[in-house]
């Protein structure tokens, strides 16, 4: 099993080289280069030319893509062509707001959808089922920069409860990070709750409905003991694999809700990077995204053979 | 059968939930303030963007340079009419053969570093402007500046050039701005990094994409004449000015409705929103024109006879109505400088051939010409407003009979794209204005359009060869009449950027294609 | 009490005359798909419809009247341009059922193809599998933002991109019920009798996964149009001046504050669209495995989900 595991990790890293050379190549055959975009629309063709080569653009393809591989392997993600700043700070740099919204997000997701999954699995066909069905059915449906507009709209703009724009850090006190992260947080997390609700209230509606619940059912045990002692545990297992997924979807969401709040995090950066062919944090972002999901997915992997002796079995 | 325990749960993340939201808005520090009571009055300054590079001499950036002209300074500035004034040359004179010009400099003008300025400073940040910079390099190729003593520096000049300090005057793109001479020795050609000026402001902190923030310099070198545009007094009001990127445009802007920002360049689509609001009053920043930019090069355009057709069929009205709220917000004139230039730049050699808005006339003028039906490619930048300027455009072109092929892309692309002549056929383009007019970027034969006529060749030699100033802004009509037979570019109109002040801000002044930061009035 | 120890969800059935009479049976009777019918054909009313008979002109430009809130001559107001919300909105959905219906197409197609390559012909496996790992690992919105800005706006590449980005998750599922059925005995007993491995392939194994291709090409559809729209949104997809709900979105949230029209209704119309498509998506599982998709969710879920976006 063990064996298994390491060896689809090795394979996840022939997946990693696949991915950095498909940005690569890709940002490359895109129209523009870094050089103008730091130089401004009047540049006369010298001074392009003379950026170009400063930035290492004038190599062939290879070089630099073998360049910047093997600073990988050093922890080096090259410079960034715009901010002439390592790689690394810069994401450094912009990682707590993203991170900080991602599990606040994940966080008001739990909170919403495993009581309410809970709740309606255990009600099936009543009202109560029928009106969380439509919320799920409703949010799998909405964009999330649409919600986040909206919350912008009437929280921020409207009633002035919270900043429309910005960041605090967490070291400049918790209250005022708490504000800045609030609406683009809150934003997130209900349209992922949305899923995450369907999600626990099909586990639980299946794991209910089986023998053994019928079995203890049968036994005496009471309700509660069964919601917490054995549905939940079985049902535990999909909302683990959420759990980790979602993360993957919340720093996707991040690109829309950091552009519409303007906080200065991983998605927003991205956003740039794109629009400016800033090809050595592209790449860096891309990089940290892609083995960060790589890594929740192993966990998630662990902790289904931990929860699920099936799978366990069957490997 | 209740449970308590699950609905204890829900219960309890709701209440988690409402405390943690009671305890945000309870803790509301409120809209950011700007130091009122005079302690440490703070401006707080809302733009698109923060330039990736700061340094003037290497950008062609406007922003770049209206953000730096509070730190670095160079050797001459302008006044409200666009007249050459003094800065940190206090007089200068140029020789009768005009390829030398000696500047006489201040004395005891203080570096933010302590050091005072010199010959030598002059020198080595002059030289590197001259060979480093697009103006530079356009304006002066092969010019050699020399110390005659410590405080008299030489320029010696290949050609003449009766505009040069008009050139050298922008505070707009290509500052040239002086610098210790260490510092320009330590970076050469790489971008400068460490912005030690002779400006009002030092430069305390810099995040490209995130801010700029600026702090009052204590031994600030003022210069005594009133202040008038850029030149003269340049007293700081505000003891700190921070500038904060916010792309996105209604984020920035609602940061102005909410009082979040003391000044916020906004949008177009803003301005009645502006006016509307009793804390926020509209200020106008004439910053260049929008144009229809000709591919000379190859492709139907590059025929006069099919460029004139497109200008004939032209309707600047439309065009800008369609996409401006409110007519306070462009002009159309015919020329190519700017109304506020008019003392300077003066001329309607070409108003006959300006907004003439005839498709039949173009229709017919097009059916003498070689023009076959083929495609012809309109590029425009995606999320501008010439994109939406483009649509019209497109309509316009379509009724005179041309095939019209849209294409608009995004920003970094454009700029690739445009030096392709095989990418399109019309740039519609917003360009700034310059000080005077062979700055403008069209001229230029290596600038896209690629502008290659010999009248105009030949006038802007003698132009830039003209013995006085005044002779060169003579010979302003001929340029453009040779300008409109060339058929160099079309101008659709000249247009505004919106700028949102709060009440009481509303008469800081404006000049050369930003607000004058140093000047901007305290709120009471 | 037994547990069921075989992970392999549906038991794959030879195919029956009158399955498919049992399908659509079953299909039509779920209120999943009652509902979802009764908002497609409402939509369809609403977008396709009634447009030719109000007559306006989703290109026709009226800057008198631009951002305008919605009225009577203009049901949905105005955008910047004052061109009609109602029209544009509905070219805007037309558009985006264009693109769902093509990259829910071509996916499948494709991903079909690829899947049964891999799992049938070990060979091809390895590394259809590890380009397609690939293209999963990397965030979704991000491959697709760097699709479009290398090969420019147009719908065509909006569609290109999109259809890269969600092929590999329906070869991926394609492949593991191709395993599956593989090892069920009535194939062994197939080959034995001779009968070629294309055939196989064709007239056995493809037909049992159609089930699940259903239910994720109609989730792709849906994906499509929400990626779709957040491309637009970020201004990555499809150029003005064609509508797309995205793009539209994208000019009205640059007027939002004050003219939120523009982002309301498009926003309406999105969501109404989505819930339609996972509504058959739902009715279409639901119909096809009523038992064997209450098993799936706890077995197989990080497959089946791992194929979606979700909400971006």
């Amino acid at each position: 099993m063990l064996k298994a595991m390491f060896s689809r990790l090795g394979g996840l890293i022939v997946v990693l080289f696949i991915v950095s050379i498909v940005v690569f190549l890709l940002l490359y055959i895109s129209g523009g280069d870094a050089a103008l975009a730091l130089l401004g629309n009047t540049a006369t063709p010298e001074q392009v030319a003379a950026m170009r080569s400063s930035l290492g653009l004038d190599r062939p393809l290879m070089v630099q893509y073998g360049d910047w591989i093997l600073g990988v392997f050093h922890g080096d993600l090259g410079q960034s062509f715009y901010r002439r700043e390592s790689v690394v700070e810069v994401i450094f740099s912009r990682l707590e707001p993203t991170v900080s919204i991602a599990i606040v997000a994940q966080l008001v997701a739990l909170c919403i959808a495993v009581p309410l999954g809970i709740a309606s699995a255990r009600r099936v066909n009543s009202t109560l089922d029928g009106i969380v069905t439509t919320y799920t059915m409703i949010g799998m449906a909405t964009p999330g920069f649409v919600f986040a507009l909206l919350l912008a709209l009437v929280f921020a703009f409207q009633l002035q409860w919270f900043p429309l724009s910005g960041y605090s850090p967490l070291a400049d006190g918790v209250g005022t990070w708490l504000r800045f992260i609030a609406l683009p947080a809150i934003s997130l997390g209900v349209v992922h709750s949305a899923l995450l609700t369907r999600m626990t209230r099909s586990s639980m509606l299946d794991v209910l409905s089986q023998d053994f619940i019928r079995t203890a059912r049968s036994k005496g045990a009471s309700s509660l003991r069964i919601v917490y002692g054995h549905a939940l545990k079985n049902a535990a297992i999909p909302i683990v694999t959420l759990v980790g997924v979602g993360f993957a979807v919340l720093v996707t969401g991040a690109l829309v809700t950091e552009t519409i709040f303007n906080v200065p995090g991983l998605g927003k950066l991205m956003v740039e990077s794109i629009e400016r062919r800033d090809i050595p944090v592209i790449q860096g972002v891309v990089l940290l995204a892609t083995v960060t999901f790589i890594f929740i997915n192993f966990v998630v992997d662990v902790l289904y053979l931990i929860l699920d002796p099936r799978v366990r079995q069957s490997a | 059968m209740k449970i308590p325990g699950k609905k204890r749960k829900l219960l309890s993340c709701i209440g988690a939930l409402a405390a943690a939201t009671l305890l945000l808005v309870g803790c509301a520090p409120g809209s950011n303030e700007s130091g009122e009571n005079g302690e440490s009055a703070t401006l707080t300054t809302a733009v698109v963007q923060i330039p990736p590079m700061l340094d003037t001499a290497m950008t062609t950036y406007t922003p770049t340079g209206w953000l730096m002209r509070n730190v670095v300074e160079g050797l001459v500035t302008s006044d409200i009419n666009y007249n050459v004034k003094p800065m940190l040359a206090d007089s200068w004179n140029v020789a009768d053969d005009g390829l030398s010009i000696t500047f006489t400099l201040r004395q005891d003008v203080t570096f933010h570093n302590g050091d005072t300025m010199d010959a030598d400073d002059v020198v080595a940040s002059m030289q590197r402007w001259t060979e480093l910079s697009a103006l530079g390099q356009s304006a002066i190729p092969g010019a050699v500046w020399e110390a005659t003593d410590d405080n008299t520096v030489v320029v010696v000049l290949q050609e003449r050039n009766s505009v040069l300090l008009q050139m050298l005057a922008s505070g707009g793109a290509n500052i040239a701005a002086i610098y210790p001479q260490e510092i320009v020795e330590e970076y050469g050609t790489d971008p400068i990094d460490d912005f030690v000026g002779t400006g009002p402001y030092t430069l305390e902190e810099y995040k490209p994409d995130e801010f700029v923030k600026l702090k009052r310099f204590a031994d600030y070198s003022n210069r005594t004449e009133p202040a008038d545009g850029l030149a003269g007094d340049r007293t700081p009001t505000y003891d700190e000015i921070e500038f904060l990127q916010v792309s996105d445009n209604q984020t920035r802007f609602g940061g102005a409705l909410t009082g979040q920002y003391d000044i916020t360049l906004a949008s177009p689509e803003d301005y009645s929103k502006i006016q509307d609001a009793p804390e926020l009053e509209p200020i106008l920043n004439w910053v260049g024109s929008l144009y229809l930019n000709y591919n000379k090069k190859e492709g139907a355009m590059a025929d006069v006879a099919v460029r004139q057709a497109v200008n004939t069929a032209i309707g600047s009205e439309e065009i800008m109505n369609a996409f401006e709220p409110s007519p306070d917000l462009y002009e159309m004139r015919p020329g190519i400088m700017l109304r506020s230039q008019e003392e300077q730049w003066n001329s309607d050699a070409d108003a006959d051939s300006y907004n003439v808005n005839d498709p039949e006339l173009a229709k017919q003028m097009l059916t003498k010409t070689d023009y076959a039906n083929e495609p012809v490619t309109i590029m425009a930048q995606q999320n501008d407003r010439s994109a939406k300027a483009a649509i019209v455009i497109q309509q316009q072109l379509e009724a005179a009979g041309f095939s019209i092929e849209l294409k608009v892309v995004d920003a970094t692309t454009l700029l690739k794209q445009r030096e392709d002549p095989q990418e399109w056929d019309i740039l519609v383009y917003g360009l700034n204005s310059k000080l005077e007019p062979s700055a403008m970027a069209f001229f230029s034969p290596d600038f896209a359009g690629w502008t290659n006529d010999p009248t105009i060749t030949q006038l802007l030699k003698d132009y830039r060869g003209a013995a006085t100033y005044d002779e060169a802004r003579a010979m302003y009509p001929q340029i453009i009449e040779a300008y409109a037979e060339y058929r160099a570019m079309t101008k659709v109109a000249d247009w505004t950027d919106v700028i949102a002040v709060k009440t009481g801000l509303e008469s800081a002044p404006v000049h050369d294609s930003q607000i004058v930061f140093w000047s901007v009035p305290l709120l009471d | 009490m037994t547990l069921k120890l075989n992970p392999a969800s549906t038991p794959v059935e030879p195919r029956a005359q009158n399955r498919q009479l049992t399908f659509s049976y079953r299909f039509l009777r779920r209120p999943a798909f009652r509902v979802g019918a009764t908002l497609a054909v409402l939509l369809l009313v609403l977008a396709v419809v009634i447009p030719p008979i109000v007559g306006y002109d989703p290109y026709s430009v009226d800057p008198s009247v631009r951002l305008s809130p919605p009225s009577f001559t203009h049901l949905y107001g105005t955008d910047d341009f004052g061109r009609d919300l109602f029209s544009r909105t509905n070219g805007g959905f037309q558009v985006s059922l264009m693109i769902g219906a093509s990259v829910a197409i071509s996916s499948a197609i494709l991903g079909t193809l690829l899947g049964a390559l891999a799992g049938y012909y070990r060979a091809v496996d390895a590394i259809i599998m590890r380009i397609c790992d690939g293209l999963m690992a990397f965030p979704g919105i991000l491959l697709a933002m760097a699709l479009v800005a290398s090969l420019g706006s147009s719908l065509v590449n909006v569609i290109i991109a999109l259809v890269i980005v969600l092929t590999p998750g329906i070869a991926r599922l394609i492949r593991s019920r191709v395993l599956a059925i593989k090892e069920e005995l009535f194939i062994e007993a197939m080959r034995s009798q001779g009968a070629s491995s294309l055939r196989i392939l064709l007239r056995h194994i493809l037909p049992n996964t159609l089930n699940v291709l259903l239910v994720q090409v109609a989730y792709i559809f849906a994906d499509s149009i929400m990626v779709e729209a957040a491309l637009s949104f970020l201004g990555a997809g499809v150029a003005p001046p064609t509508p797309s709900l995205g793009n539209i979105l994208y000019d009205g949230k640059q007027v939002f504050l004050t003219s939120p029209w523009m982002v309301i209704f498009p926003s309406l119309m999105l969501i109404v669209m989505v819930m339609v498509v996972n509504f058959f998506g739902d009715a279409v599982r639901e119909a096809l495995d009523p038992k064997a998709s209450r098993r799936r969710w706890t077995q197989r879920s990080k497959s089946v989900w791992l194929g979606r976006f979700s909400n971006v």
